[in-house]
């Protein structure tokens, strides 16, 4: 029953192949150079330095409920993985503020780091990743904390129209309490396009690799890409794969949730499972870049998601398709 | 009036005397609710329902509409709520003998909207963010294939009533069944 309204109520955009670009020739040469810029050591040695800071650090304090019913949350750590992001996007020459807040008993940090915009500085394309994790959380989420590191250390070589703001949010496990509290904040800011990074680094060639969301089809290999959108950041999505058909990068496959994205619908639950959920429910066009977590990666929220279970490759590939399109939203590069 | 033709006189008397076709139909009943939304789910709530239909016409077309409203009482009960709900309701329904199925739509006001909620992440933001697109204002297809009608006893089974909030980002479907509802023809 759930599945056939889930399946009723979803638009299934799969790699939707377009049939001409918007892009010039020249600002095609300009993106894929900025995209040759994202290099495979770097973003592993910032997962290596971010798994190494979960394992050293303490984790949350956590009740006996959730000792006997979700382990994982006696496992969580974010305080060193927050000093590491915030020690790097400074080492790119980046000024960092914080954004304090606390919802019940838990007290929150998020960073913000922006490279200001040249003649549009009040319009904002953001990317950002949680940086608090499960056990050592290689692919969850120290793959998107790398990645936000190497975009800011990439991007920040160039200038863009628009300000590009590079956001670490904390405590997205118990329930996106950093991002929730960076969107109630916004006031009159504007938002020109997001994307979140939540387990970008696990790929897996294998046939049957790939489970599918309840209720949605998706292809059985876990080797692409998942971007997932709603009506709002549908164009976001097609620019992506527009500039991903013309630069070759990897395979992606986008789920686009009609309306706003918080449908009745219970499959929603399955594209609304990370930070940019509190921008959905902001009316903000966002879009969730995704390996999918646990419907492929069977080390999702325990203590082997390690740096070893990652495929490099795809990783940086991921993160180069991001690069230009935050780089072509923020109306750049110059 | 001939008094010519006793026996046409005599059918006439009797076709008068006959009593009019009842009209009012009203039935008490047991019914579940199951709501889905976006992360959660509701507990399964056990409802009490009164309701009262009349049909449209005596005879002809029309006769085969009733409308009406009613009320239910349902457990558990949402914090801060009245745990009740109103509604209106119009069905079309057939007449093969006994077997009365039927089937129609509803509108109600519910005070019954609640989830689950995680008591293993208590203060995620999640659930409040559903909590607040869910409004009292509802709307649902109703199916009634299991009803009788024994004279002027109304019987009816396994109700399905398949709805949805109303609110403009309402994330609420609507899983009704009926179990057993037993009333009368006024």
């Amino acid at each position: 029953m759930r599945k056939t309204l889930a399946a009723a109520g979803l638009l299934l955009a799969c790699a939707c192949a377009p049939t001409s670009s918007r892009f010039s020739e020249e600002q095609l040469a300009r993106l894929s150079t900025l995209a040759g810029q994202v290099e495979t050591g770097q973003l592993m040695g910032h997962v290596r330095a971010l798994t190494r800071s979960h394992q050293e650090d303490t984790p949350l304090s956590c009740t006996p409920v959730q000792r006997e019913q979700y382990a994982p949350a006696c496992f969580m750590t974010r305080d060193r993985a927050r000093d590491l992001m915030k020690s790097r996007l400074e080492a790119v020459g980046l000024q960092v503020r914080t954004q304090e807040g606390q919802r019940g008993a838990l007290t929150f940090t998020n960073l913000i780091a922006d490279l200001p915009g040249t003649t549009r500085p009040e319009e904002i394309v953001l990317v950002g990743a949680h940086f608090d994790a499960h056990y050592m959380g290689a692919d969850d989420n120290s793959t998107g904390v790398a990645g936000v590191l190497e975009l800011a250390r990439v991007l920040s070589q160039y200038r863009f129209e628009r300000t590009l703001r590079f956001v670490g949010f904390d405590l997205e496990e118990p329930g996106m309490l950093g991002s929730g509290h960076y969107v109630d904040a916004l006031g009159q800011e504007k938002l020109a396009g997001v994307i979140i990074f939540d387990c970008i680094g696990y790929y897996d060639t294998r046939p049957g690799s790939q489970k599918s969301l309840p209720g949605l089809p998706a292809p059985d290999t876990g080797d692409f890409l998942a971007i997932m959108g709603n009506d709002h950041s549908l164009g976001l999505a097609t620019d992506l794969h527009q500039l991903n058909d013309t630069l070759q990068l990897m395979k992606l496959v986008s789920i686009i949730a009609p309306g706003d994205g918080t449908s009745t619908v219970s499959v929603s639950e399955s594209l609304m499972r990370s930070d940019h959920a509190a921008f959905w429910y902001g009316g903000h066009k966002a879009l969730f870049l995704t390996d999918t977590a646990d419907f492929r990666n069977p080390h999702y929220h325990q203590a082997t998601d390690v740096i070893d279970t990652l495929d490099p490759e795809s990783f940086r590939r991921a993160v180069q398709i991001s690069a230009v399109g935050l780089a072509t939203w923020a109306g750049g590069p110059r | 009036m001939s008094t010519r033709n006793p026996l046409l006189a005599a059918a006439l008397l009797l076709a008068t005397a006959a009593p009019a076709a009842p009209r009012h139909e009203l039935s008490a009943g047991v019914a579940t609710l199951l709501q889905l939304g976006t992360f959660r789910t509701s507990p399964d709530i056990l409802m009490v329902e009164l309701k009262g239909l009349r049909t449209a016409a005596e005879e002809g077309p029309w006769s085969a509409v009733q409308f009406g409203g009613g009320l239910r009482v349902g457990w558990p009960a949402a914090r801060g709520h009245p745990p009740l709900e109103a509604f209106l309701q119009a069905q079309l329904g057939a007449k093969l003998g006994p077997w009365r199925p039927a089937a129609g739509f509803e509108l109600g006001l519910t005070g019954l909207n609640q989830r689950f909620y995680s008591l293993v992440y208590p203060d995620n933001r999640l659930e409040g963010y559903e909590d607040a697109t869910l409004g009292p204002a509802y709307g649902a297809f109703t199916l009634s294939p299991v009803r009788f009608q024994l004279g002027r006893v109304q019987l009816s089974a396994l109700q399905l009533n398949l709805g949805t909030g109303l609110g403009p980002r309402d994330s609420s479907v609507r899983v009704q069944v009926g179990v057993l509802s037993l009333g009368g023809w006024l």
